[in-house]
Formats: C-alpha cells, structure tokens, sequence
C-alpha cells in the first residue's frame, strides 16, 4: 500500500499547463527523488501535491484519502509536510516563531517537538531568538526543513533543500535528509545534484511536464538520459 | 513653540491609532483602506450614541466626561470592527477571491468610506455634535497648555498601541499576521488559516480607528467628515514610515502632528509678521503632502522600510 499515490495530474497556471498527466507513488519510509531539467515542472509537482495549487485533472491520495482539491492546511493535518526552494522562511520573525508557524494546525503543547527539530539540528537551539532573515542561507534552510518538521510529517515534500549552498553545507544538508528519513519519514525530494539523487531509493525523471523514466535509483544511474542531465552527456 | 510640539504629539497620538490600522491592512491585505477615516468617524458617533443611552455616573476627577465613555469607547470598537468584518464578508473577500488588484481594493473601499459617511449623515445629520462640556486648558511651564482630557488621549493611546505590540508579539494569531505579511504565499504553504488573518487584521485595524475616532471627537467636535479630513495625514504617516511597521507608523504619526502642528504656526507668525492676510490652519493637509512628497523624493520606500 503506497502512502502517496499520484494519479496522472495534470496542473498548471492560469492558461499554461505544465505539468501533463504526470503519475508517481510513494510507500511509507521511503526516500523518493525527482529529477529532471529547468523547466519540467518539479516545482509545480510539489506544489500539487500539498495543495498550494489544485489539478485540472487527475487524483491524488494520501493514505487512500482522496486529497486532490485539499488545500495546505487540510494535507499538513493529515500529515504531510512541504518546504519550497525559496522564500521558505518568515524574515522578521524568530527562528523560535517560524518554528511555531509549523505548528498552527496543532492544538496545545508543541515544546517536545521544537526539542526534537534541536536534536536534528542543534545549531538552532541557541539562535531560538534570532531573526530568520539575519541568518545564513544555510542556517535559513535548517529552519525551512525544522518547520516542516514540527507536524511529525508521514511524508515530507523538500524541493532542492541544497539549492544555493556552499559545498560543506550541501553534505550536512544531505546528511540531515537522509537522517530524517531513518527516522520514519518518507521523504519526496527534488534532486539536483548526483549526491543527493544517490540518497534515493528510487527515482522519477521528469521533463517537459511528463513522467518519462522510474526505477530504481542505481538502475536509473546507468541510463543515457541521467547521463546527460548530470554530466551534460 | 513648545505648546504648538506638544499639540503635535496630541493629534500625532490620534494618527497614530488611524496609522496602525491603514499599514496593518496595506500590510497584510494589499491595499489602502480609504475607508479608515469614516470608519474613525463612524467610532466617534457610536460612542456619542452609546454615552447617550448609558445613565450618567458623573465625571472622573478632572476630566469632562465620566466612566460611561470607556464603555463607549469599547462599545465603537466592537460594533465598529462588526461593520468592518461584515463589508469584507460582502464586498472584499468576494474580491480577493477573484483576484482583484490592489488599485480595485482601494476604490472598493473609498465606497465603503461613502456608505460609512452617508449612514452618519443619515442618523446624526451634518451638524457638529459634542460629547460634552468644554473644557479649560492648563498653563504648564514654556507656555504649554494642555487640557486634562488630552493627558488622557494620549494615555489611551499609549495603552491600546502597547496591547497591539503584546498581541503581535506574543499570541498565536498575531505571530501568524505577521508571518503573513513577511510572505502571504508561505503563510499558506505553512496551513495558517489566512482566512483568520484576515478577520484579525479587520478587527484590530478598524477597532483602533474606532477609538482614535472617539479620542478626536473629545479633542475636537464630531463632524461626518472629521475621519476623512484627517486621512491624509494618516496615510502620510504611513507613507513616511514605510508600510508594515508598528512603531514606524507610530513615529511616522508623531512626526506628521508635530510638523503639521508646529510649521502651520511657524507659517501664521511669519504672514502676520508680513503682515499678509493668510489662515494657515486651512492648509496644514497641505503641509502633510509636502512632507510625503519630500520623503518619497529622499526615501521612497520610507524612514523605516526595508524597501521591498
């Protein structure tokens, strides 16, 4: 039984339809990447998938719950998180109030849960006061994943959490991907690089809006077209 | 010079109420609420109803009024704010749906500003109306005169702009408004009930307006268009500050009543030292745009802005 299934959606904005018929699943604590070039619709996927934006058709389930017209807070409460590639912090709030923003579908005590964001990401703990928008970009990543973190997500949407990050960073990144899937979550990821396509345990090659590759992710690494959009060819 | 400053900070206290509210709403739901100044005057009016109905309880020490206007004061921002919600249930929520853009928003709102005019005019017709006796000033030190009422204009102010900061600052939802004005598109992706943001910004923006309005009404008179007379002022205050700020708003208020206070005053010495016959007092709006247009011309995104 799949967590997500993702049923030949097809979405987009306004007129501009991007993404065509695209289909995927995803099973309970697995680590799942989306690859692809610029422009294939990666993003939007995301998007749909967590209700920023709603299909033109197609269906999506989420434990055999039809979510497809949910919006965000509907598909947070039943437990997936999202964390966008940019602008995925509150600036002028605290690292300690972005943190609770996570955690506005939930009722009552949350501090347990702000502890274990600080045990995944210790740094965090001492800067709970700080302004977001003051901090590094690699530190505002933490952030953006911690809040998505704070619901205890089943399955945990990153779209390119290393984008824009010094190399060190991108391996502490990648390594806190990964941690966070031993712990139980399965993750959807949107790859960049080959370090973090290698994370996956299987794999989805998306271009120009459609699904045209799946499998495995070593079997996948052998293919021509990965090939070419990881090492231009 | 010292009494025309403190004059200033008192009308800078009263926009400072209106300024909050116009940069909450500018803020968090896209547009200037033209309709913030009848809805001040729309405040001021329930409170005079609200006095008027209530048994009188004497007046407080000093004071020329009594207990009956802090009711009548909670009693305009309550049904003030009702009024607020109802026309964004009815008229700006339908909008927004439709993805109306901020300039549509803004003159949606200058029809809610007729409605609101229109319905004082209709129930309390247009002469001047007060909430009661007139009241002496008293002689301070460098030629400062300040009514006892005005110590407690300020005081109210004082204490509704430090709930306003606590409410931001420490509750869920106010986090969430200002979650939501750092980044709307966020704020969704997060599940903040945007919808509740919205009803907040309503509730907060247009409550304080309501008692601004009050606070004018026992400084001045009640007139239908006291509220939009002093709109500009408001917005310029905004204007200066840069949108999206409390305490800038709060500056931003001060600067506008001191300025508009103290060079209407400069001006009237120097015409009568001229000898010119000019009554400058019917151009301090006036000086409120010279300000905002010196301010946009040196620093367009405002004192305090960050220039988004």
């Amino acid at each position: 039984m799949s967590l997500l299934e993702v049923n030949e959606i097809s979405a987009g904005y306004g007129e501009v339809d991007v993404l065509h018929g695209v289909s995927l699943d995803i099973n309970e604590g697995e680590l799942v990447a989306t690859i692809g070039p610029n422009g294939a619709g990666k993003t939007t996927l995301l998007r749909t998938i967590s209700g920023v934006l709603h299909p033109d058709g197609g269906s999506l389930e989420l434990n055999e719950v039809d979510i497809t017209n949910e919006d965000p807070e509907d598909t947070i409460r039943m437990g997936m998180g999202y964390v966008p590639q940019d602008d995925n912090i509150f600036p002028s709030l605290t690292v300690r109030e972005n943190l609770e923003m996570g955690a506005f579908t939930l009722e009552g005590d949350f501090e347990d849960r702000i502890d274990e964001i600080c045990t995944i990401f210790p740094q965090l703990r001492e800067r709970m006061g700080q302004k977001a928008g003051t901090m590094s970009g690699g530190q505002q990543q933490m952030v953006a994943v911690g809040r998505g973190m704070l619901i205890r997500p089943k399955l945990l949407l990153l779209d390119e959490p290393t984008a824009g990050l010094q190399p060190s960073l991108v391996d502490m990144m990648l390594g806190k991907v990964k941690e966070i899937n031993d712990r139980g979550v399965a993750v959807l990821l949107v790859a960049q690089t080959i370090d973090a396509l290698r994370l996956a345990d299987r794999a989805y090659l998306l271009s120009a809006g459609e699904m045209v590759l799946s499998g495995e992710t070593e079997e996948l690494l052998e293919t021509d077209r990965v090939q070419e959009l990881y090492f231009g060819g | 010079m010292a009494d025309l400053f403190v004059n200033g900070l008192i009308l800078g206290s009263i926009f400072t109420l209106g300024a909050i509210g116009v940069t909450l709403i500018a803020d968090i739901l896209n547009f200037f609420n033209f309709a913030h100044g009848d809805m001040l005057s729309f405040g001021a009016y329930l409170a005079l109803f609200f006095v008027g109905i209530l048994p009188s309880w004497g007046n407080f020490p000093w004071l020329s009024f009594g207990p009956s206007m802090i009711f009548g004061i909670v009693f305009a921002m309550v049904v003030t704010a009702a009024f607020a919600l109802f026309f964004d249930k009815v008229l700006f929520k339908p909008l927004r749906e439709r993805g109306a853009s901020e300039l549509f928003l803004a003159l949606s709102s200058l029809g809610v500003a007729f409605i609101f005019r229109s319905i004082i005019r209709l129930v309390w017709g247009p002469q001047a109306k007060y909430y009661g006796g007139l009241q002496m000033a008293r002689q301070y030190p460098l030629g400062i005169t300040v009514k006892p009422d005005e110590f407690f204009i300020v005081g109210i102010t004082l204490f509704l702009v430090i709930s306003v900061y606590l409410f931001l600052k420490r509750t869920k939802i106010g986090k969430a408004m200002r979650a939501a004005s750092d980044n709307e598109t966020l704020a969704r992706v997060t599940g903040i009930d945007t919808e509740r943001v919205v009803n907040w910004t309503w509730i907060i923006a247009v409550s304080l307006t309501a008692a601004a309005g009050v606070l004018y009404g026992i400084e001045v008179q009640l007139r239908p268009i006291m509220g939009w007379n002093i709109l500009i002022p408001i917005f310029v205050a905004v204007v200066v500050a840069g949108v999206g700020d409390l305490w800038g708003a709060m500056v931003g208020a001060m600067i506008i009543g001191v300025a508009q206070e103290m060079l209407t005053g400069i001006l009237q010495n120097l015409f009568n030292a001229l000898d010119l016959d000019v009554l400058m007092t019917a151009y301090k709006p006036a000086i409120a745009f010279v300000l905002m247009v010196v301010v946009l011309l040196v620093r367009p995104q405002g004192i305090f802005g960050t220039g988004e």
